[in-house]
Formats: C-alpha cells, structure tokens, sequence
C-alpha cells in the first residue's frame, strides 16, 4: 500500500444532479476548518465543470490552486472512467500525490451517469451518491447499486420537493429500508442548507478527525 | 490465487489486447473527434465514406513506423534487462509527441499499463525498475514503451507484441468512431476484419526497424490531433 496516499471521495449521480455544486459548498467549508483540496472532475462533453470551479473556487477565492481543479474526459463513458478502468483518473490522482503530497483530501466527481455508478474501491475510498428531488420520490426505493452502495447518499434540491410533488419523508423511510444503517443527507446545494452535515460525515469517516497535514 | 500457472503467450496477447484490459484507451479518439467536429459537420456522410483509408493511414504511416517501432525496441532492451536503454526509447517516445494532451494521455495510459501488468504475476525485476523510473520522474511511462517493457516481461515476444499494439489501437480508434455516431457495430467489425494483413505485416516491419528507422507521415491527421486540444467541447482525452 502506498503510504502517501491521499483519502479520496468519489461523488457520483445522474445528469444534473448537483454533484459540481455539492464540491462547490464543500471545498470553503472544509477549507476553512484548514484542509487542502484537489478536485478532479470527470466530464461527460467538456471541460465546463472544471473550469466553473476553477473559476468559483480558485480564481476569485483563492481556496485551490488553480492546477489543483483537473479536468478528465471520459469518451462517453463516464462509468468505464470511475469503475472498470479507472487508469485515467488513477494518474492523475498519483500524479497529485507526488506532487502535492501535503493535500488532505481529493475530491473526485463522476460524469453524470445512471443509478447503477460505482467506484472502483481503487479510485475513491468513500463513496457519495447524489440524486436531486426533480425525478420524484420513487428514487430511494427504486435502488440501483450507486444508492444502495455509497457510503452516503445525499438527496439535493430539497427546495424544490412542493413543486415535482417529492415527499422528503418517504424517501426518507425508503433509503432506511433500502440502505440499513448507512447514512442520508437532505440538503439544498444552492443555499447550502445541509452541507455541513456532509462536510462532517466526510472529516469523521474520511479524514478520520485528522488535523490538515499542514497545521499538524 | 495460484500463481504458478503461467499462461501462454498467445493467452496473455488476448488478455491485453481486450479492450476490457485497463489502459484508459476508451477515453481516446486520436484526434478522430476534432476529425469529426472539423470536417464531418452536418454531413458526416463524406467521412463515414473515408474511415477505411483513415484508419490504414493511423496503422502504416504513424502507429507503425512510430509506436510500434518504439515498442519494439523498448522489448529488445528489457530483453537485456537495460534499464538506461528502455529510459532512452521512453525520453524518445515522449519528445515525438509534439501535442501535449496526447503526451500526457499516453504517459498516464502507459503507466497505468505498466501497474495493471506488474499485478498479474509477481513482476519481473526490470518491470520493476522501469515504474520505480516513472515514479521517480526518470522516465515518463509513455505507452508504446510501457506496452512493449510489459510485453516482454510476460513472455510476449517482439513482433507479435507489435501486432497486438497494432490491432488494439485499432480497435479503439474504431470504438470512438462508433461512439462518435460514424458508423454502426458491423462497419466497424468489418473495417477491423479488413484490416487483418496491414496490421500482421505493419507490425512484422516494424519488429526489424532500427531505431534510426523512425518515421512518420500523415501531416493532415497529425493537424487534426492539434486541433483536439483547442476543441471547446469534446468528449474524448485526445
Ligand atoms: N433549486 C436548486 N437547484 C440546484 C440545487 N443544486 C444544484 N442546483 C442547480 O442544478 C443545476 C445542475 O447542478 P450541477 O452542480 O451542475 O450538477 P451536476 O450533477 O454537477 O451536473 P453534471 O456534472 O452536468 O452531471 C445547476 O443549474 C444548479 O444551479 C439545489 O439544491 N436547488
Ligand atoms: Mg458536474
């Protein structure tokens, strides 16, 4: 096992979801408790999504290097890219390991995809699944292996459940059923509402309360 | 998990030339995306038309007389276990890259290759030494070479080594252009099966090129692979 190896969450779910937004809130909290973020993202047709937070997160913030904000294409195939060949993302993460061996975590996002995404348990060692309420309440309880297996799962776009007729307590009572013990967040990415849940879920189980490699 | 049972050459072939086998290659259209973008729109029809030529071309005058000489020399110095000479052909194959996006590609391919193979069977020592190089920033795990160090060193010899190079970059030329919408599953087999006796002896001239004996020579799709890097939208690394 490679001893300078940086924790690694993967953030996968459907087209649209908000799993760019999600790793847009997540990066100034976690940021200003004073760990340091890589984030790759895995896009589907372009390099939209990285240089969206490149430009929210780096550029006018200053919370990431601007190199640490890396764009991946897929080939059309954005599954393929996290979990039966992750070899692009692979190099990429080792290369920011030599590199920037004082990083304390890399977020990874997926290419929007179908519910059945997984990682590869080689790419991420934490795993969040993201839907958005806008498909309606069936979700939870539809399954697929990427919401019965993420470490969490994360329903966004709260704020929009009264408008698509999605009742927050059947999903809910469904991803319990579906998902046991594991946990799930409710949470609007766009004002942040629930975001520190997530944020703490991935310093307890992720970073295991470790404290950022550089004020240790 | 035994060990002791080594397979065949021909069996290792089939297992690395699967496109299943993880070298990242879906991800890469040698530049046949920007091929598309730039002349194949609205009508795609001219370009459909030109794939059997394109995709001869990509064999005899670059993946041949290039990536496949340079693997082939990669395999004769692990041969002799020449760590500085594979470092050698690596530097070269990197330097003949001229477009940044398809030297990082095969860099993080070639690598990737190198790791996937050396978890196969326990590796032999200058696999080894030669991704202790790459992590060390020595050598830069560029794809042609990684194929051609891993090849040797799990019993692959020189020229079928070249052939399996030769028909996998096919393949996955063939596979982003189904992707790409250009044709359909069967053109695509078919082009494949077409392609059977330019890739055997592109691949048996290439095992008896010298070094010196690099060449190339397919000015417009080498434009084509600039121009991928500056497309706005694109779906494929390179
Ligand atoms: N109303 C509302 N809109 C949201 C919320 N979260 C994200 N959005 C919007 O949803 C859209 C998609 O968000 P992204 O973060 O780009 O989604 P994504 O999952 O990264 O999308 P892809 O990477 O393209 O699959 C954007 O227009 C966001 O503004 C939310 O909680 N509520
Ligand atoms: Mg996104």
């Amino acid at each position: 096992m490679n001893q300078r190896r940086i924790p690694r969450v993967g953030i996968g779910g459907p087209v649209g979801s908000g799993k760019t937004m999600l790793i847009e809130r997540i990066v100034p909290l976690l940021s200003e408790m004073g760990y340091r973020v890589a984030i790759i993202s895995n896009d589907v047709v372009s390099k939209e999504d990285a240089d969206r937070m490149r430009k929210n997160l780096a550029t006018e913030r200053g919370l990431v290097p601007a190199d640490l904000v890396i764009g991946v294409a897929t080939g059309g195939c954005p599954h393929t890219a996290v979990r039966e060949d992750p070899s692009m993302n692979l190099s990429v993460v080792e290369e920011l390991e030599t590199k920037h061996p004082d990083l304390d975590l890399i977020l990874i996002e997926s290419g929007g995809d179908n519910i059945t995404t997984t990682f590869s348990p080689a790419l991420a060692d934490y795993f969040i699944y993201i839907v958005d309420v806008s498909g309606g309440d069936k979700y939870p309880r539809k399954r697929g292996l990427g919401i019965e297996n993420c470490d969490l799962l994360v329903v966004n776009k709260i704020d929009l459940a009264p408008y698509v007729g999605a009742d927050l307590s059947v999903m809910e009572r469904d991803a319990r059923i579906v998902r046991g013990a594991k946990p799930t967040l409710f949470v609007n990415a766009r004002t942040s509402e629930g975001v520190s849940a997530v944020v703490q879920q991935i310093v307890k189980n992720v970073l295991f309360d470790a404290k950022p490699k550089l004020a240790a | 998990m035994t060990t002791d049972a080594v397979p065949d050459f021909e069996f290792s072939m089939m297992q690395l030339a699967d496109s299943f086998f993880p070298t990242g290659m879906f991800s890469m259209s040698s530049g046949l995306e920007a091929i598309l973008y730039e002349t194949g729109r609205p009508d795609a029809a001219p370009l459909r038309d030109r794939m059997p030529q394109l995709l001869e071309t990509y064999v005899t005058n670059q993946l041949g007389p290039v990536d496949a000489v340079l693997l082939s020399h990669a395999h004769d110095r692990a041969a002799q276990n020449d760590l500085g000479g594979i470092v050698e052909v690596d530097q070269l194959a990197h330097a003949m890259r001229t477009v940044k996006e398809a030297r990082q590609a095969s860099a993080r391919s070639g690598s990737q290759l190198l790791r996937a193979v050396a978890a196969l069977q326990p590796p032999a020592a200058i696999l080894t030494d030669y991704i202790d190089a790459v992590r060390r920033g020595d050598a830069t795990g560029s794809f042609p070479v990684a194929l051609g160090v891993a090849s040797q060193t799990i019993g692959i010899p020189k020229e079928p080594a070249c052939v399996m190079f030769l028909y996998s970059a096919a393949v996955s030329i063939v596979g982003s252009a189904l992707r790409l919408g250009l044709l359909d599953h069967l053109e695509g087999q078919r082009l494949i099966h077409h392609l059977a006796t330019t890739v055997r002896e592109t691949g048996r001239r290439s095992a008896g090129t010298p070094l010196a004996g690099l060449w190339q020579f397919d000015p417009e799709i080498q434009l084509f692979q600039i121009h991928h890097e500056r497309l706005r939208s694109k779906m494929f690394l390179t």
